[in-house]
């Protein structure tokens, strides 16, 4: 187990690479000059020149990433092109509200979205199947900006329960967290009761039944276990997704988090900023793909991790 | 086997609750140390509604874009939102009121030689630092000496020369050639007077990190994404502010912000949209107000080689065809005033008599029959998402109406500096600001020199030089004479369809009804030392 961890780790090392060089690459050619967006339109050509020296801008690209590459090896992010602060210290302020958000959100999407879509399966074409459906068709059809201000609207104007905006407290979470979390939930909750559908249909289940196993032992025993796989790997990637895809999320609810940090930098094409964000982002993709690898070893033996 | 299931559902909500936890735990700085509005940072907390007897000695203001300078003196360049800090930080040696005349502010008086070349300021005395160290005029020369270091300040403090301090708590400063507008630039951003004590100890990255000014306010801190807090001067010259803490929060969501304001979370609302402030429910007890604004929106017409609009009867058809008023009521819901010229009515030296063109679809026409335009695309950019983009899409229908083929290309604004610098756009409708809330702002765009370098390179009209003169020679002048030349350069660019100037913008700001002292001021800065509960 050990020896795997440590080669999937490794195996992170060219992913990170390949993606720092490929969005390098992309931002560099993008249109826009850092230099005039840095020192405004009333710059000389002098100075202007001077700044993209000083940034290293004057030379090829693959230099400049070789250069950034390095600098990151030695702990050095870079600062920011637009607001001057230093990437690192920065994105450690800002990762533990990304992180926060992303978490409550799962954890609400992963206490009701799954035992709801363990109901629904077990109670395939009853009306609570049906209510589970098309509440997961609302959810996913919902576009989070949209439902965002809804909840504003009814919570934080009509009903003043929660406060619209900030991160002050728990108490700022909770709205964010309900956004963030309506299309994870609706994805687990279909996930899971799919997945709960096929292995219902299987032959074993069948024989279990023949055998005279009650209920409860062949929904949590059989098909509960086999059902699982499947909706691990959804939770997986939703957390992954959670980290670089709660931008709106954040923006709507002034969140200080990576999200909206992230988007502000692709703007301004500050490539520290983006940079460093994305390593993270890679980097956290990585370690919770490893995560559900290992879980899949413990809930199938038969998965074996070998190194 | 249930209990292994279990365990691994366990694992997992305890693997997202710990993390929650953590991350609930791990913040190094205070996130949002703000109170909620309505409450007093002395402990005891106040109703939203202020009834209570006890006043307040905080407020909160929204705003959409991040605070990032605090150095007045540097070499990047700054926004509105950057002005919210230094302008309440930094004093200047005088002070550019709402209505554009100017007041004394560090300098209790002023001259000028009579050759314009020398202004002597009469330096206020026992104005402090917030660091309590005493102000004096060596600091105002210094302060002078860093902005004009780079050509961000260079742009705003023009023809400086150099200063000296003079006597009787005086400072000369000589230009290298008149400057009507010169005192508008020693009230503007780069005219912020800095400690040269504490820069020498600190340098320019220290004055960032910890900025210190003579102005009502203290900066306190700035959490990147969340707030900037700022703390009333106790010993500011002109007496303490009446609120105590501000708070700068940053808010991108329009929507966030309006809902904030009305359920009392936020105090005010930095440059909302109209339509936005239109929506406002009243019965909250949100207010909003609207002024001048230094802002212009403006199509410009390249007349580049390969372009529509290098054909000057192609210019003119553009300038024939455009009905402002259904721009300005498509875009800024009818708040907006109709310019005619490239300048704000507002801007001092803005002259008068000039050339107005009255929208004339038959004369369009003739015009564009008249040019070599043979239906090719003729791309007006914009920032997109911006008010600039709703212009150009009613812009476009106007123009399609006479037969031009228009089409829309909307950018971020990296894309859009980009295409401008290099010339390569047909039309190009952008919103900018005159700094110095003066008519020689028009110049940026006609400029032919070193200065403006990165926007001026590629769009040289043809008769750019002869409106450069001219505005070389505005600036030397003063008094009726300087609004002739002006008029006389946008006559050129009026006749030769250079531009189609469109509205000027309103300045806004949205408020709790109970929040005193709020004023609108054109270059839409923020001045907290108004406010009172």
């Amino acid at each position: 187990m050990f020896k795997y961890i440590c080669k999937r780790l490794l195996q992170l090392i060219p992913v990170v690479l390949g993606i720092t060089f490929i969005i390098f690459v992309v931002l560099s050619l993008a249109p826009g000059d850092p230099a005039v967006t840095i020192l405004g339109p009333d710059a000389t050509e002098a100075a202007l020149q001077a700044k993209r020296a000083e940034m290293g801008l004057d030379q090829p690209i693959i230099i400049q990433y070789i250069q950034y590459i390095w600098n990151v090896l030695h702990g050095d992010f870079g600062t920011s092109w637009l607001s001057s602060y230093e990437v690192l210290p920065e994105f450690l302020h800002r990762i533990p509200y990304t992180i926060l958000l992303g978490s409550l959100a799962m954890s609400i999407a992963v206490i009701v979205g799954i035992p709801m879509g363990i109901i629904a399966a077990i109670r395939q074409n009853h009306a609570i199947d049906y209510a589970s459906l098309a509440m997961a068709l609302i959810l996913f059809s919902l576009p989070s900006f949209w439902f965002a201000m809804m909840c504003q609207i009814l919570f934080c104007l009509t009903l003043n329960w929660l406060p619209a905006s900030g991160v002050g407290s728990l108490r700022h979470f909770i709205l964010p967290a309900i956004t963030l979390s309506a299309n994870i939930l609706a994805s687990q909750l279909r996930m899971t009761r799919t997945s709960m559908l096929d292995v219902i249909k299987q032959d074993y289940i069948r024989t279990a039944r023949a055998k005279g196993a009650d209920e409860r032992r062949v929904v949590m025993h059989h098909v509960l276990r086999n059902g699982m796989l499947p909706v691990v790997t959804q939770v997986g990637i939703s957390f992954a997704s959670c980290m670089g895809g709660s931008v709106i999320t954040e923006a709507v609810f002034s969140i200080p988090g990576i999200g909206s940090l992230l988007i502000n930098a692709v703007k301004g094409r500050d490539i520290p900023v983006v940079m460093g964000t994305l390593i993270f982002v890679a980097v956290f993709v990585g370690i919770i793909n490893l995560i559900v690898d290992i879980i899949y070893a413990l809930i199938d033996p038969r998965v074996k991790l070998e190194g | 086997m249930k209990k292994r299931i279990g365990k691994v559902i366990g694992l997992t909500l305890v693997a997202a609750m710990s993390m929650s936890l953590l991350a609930g735990c791990g913040g190094q700085k205070a996130p949002t140390e703000a109170p909620v509005a309505g409450e007093s940072t002395a402990g005891e907390s106040a109703p939203a509604d202020g009834q209570s007897g006890e006043k307040k000695d905080s407020a909160i203001l929204a705003t959409s874009g991040e605070p990032t300078r605090f150095y007045p003196c540097g070499p990047e360049g700054s926004n509105g939102n950057d002005y919210l800090v230094l302008n309440n930080i930094y004093d200047t040696l005088v002070f550019l009121n709402a209505d554009g005349t100017l007041k004394p502010c560090l300098a209790t008086e002023w001259s000028v030689s009579e050759d314009g070349l020398c202004y002597t300021f009469k330096i206020r005395e026992g104005v402090k630092f917030h660091d309590g160290s005493e102000m004096t005029p060596e600091d105002v020369v210094f302060s002078f000496d860093q902005s004009v270091q780079n050509s961000t300040g260079k742009a705003l403090i023009i023809n400086y020369d150099h200063a000296e301090v003079g006597e009787d708590n005086t400072v000369n400063i000589y230009l290298t050639a008149p400057y009507a507008a010169f005192l508008n630039g020693c009230a503007s951003r780069a005219g912020g007077i800095i400690s040269k004590a504490y820069f020498e100890s600190a340098g320019a990255e220290g004055y960032q990190e910890a900025p210190i000014g003579t102005g009502p306010y203290k900066f306190v801190s700035a959490v990147s994404g969340d707030t900037v807090t700022l703390e009333a001067f106790e010993d500011y010259w002109n007496g303490p502010a009446a609120i105590k803490n501000i708070y700068i929060r940053i808010m991108t969501d329009a929507t966030t912000q309006i809902i904030s304001l009305e359920n009392g979370d936020i105090d005010a609302i930095n440059a909302p949209a109209i339509s936005n402030c239109l929506n406002l429910n009243e019965q909250s007890g949100a207010v909003w107000e609207s002024g001048d604004s230094a802002g212009r929106v403006t199509l410009h017409l390249s007349s580049n080689k390969g372009q529509p609009a290098a054909d000057d009867n192609f210019r003119k058809a553009v300038q024939y065809a455009i009905n402002k008023e259904d721009v300005i009521a498509g875009t800024t819901e009818g708040y907006a005033s109709r310019i005619d010229i490239d300048m704000c009515a507002s801007y001092s030296a803005h002259p008068e008599g000039y050339k107005v063109i009255e929208r004339d679809v038959e004369k369009a026409k003739e015009y564009l029959a008249a040019s070599n335009y043979n239906n090719e695309e003729f791309e007006i950019i914009v920032v997109a998402g911006s008010e600039c983009d709703a212009a150009a899409q009613i812009i476009q229908a106007q123009l399609m109406e006479i037969g031009i083929n228009c089409v829309i290309n909307a950018v971020d604004t990296p894309t859009f500096n980009d295409m401008w610098y290099g010339g390569t756009y047909g039309g190009m409708i952008r919103k900018t600001s005159s700094s110095l809330l003066d008519a020689d702002g028009f110049l940026n765009f006609f400029m032919a020199t070193e200065a403006n370098y990165a926007q001026t390179l590629n769009n040289q009209h043809p008769r750019t030089k002869e409106i450069y003169d001219l505005g070389m020679e505005a600036r030397k002048a003063q008094g009726e004479d300087r609004k002739e030349l002006y008029r006389q350069m946008v006559d050129i660019c009026t006749d030769e369809a250079y531009e189609v100037p469109l509205f000027a913008d309103t300045a806004t700001i949205a408020y709790r009804a109970d929040l005193q002292g709020i004023k609108v001021y054109p270059l839409g800065v923020v001045y907290f030392y108004d406010w009172t509960w």
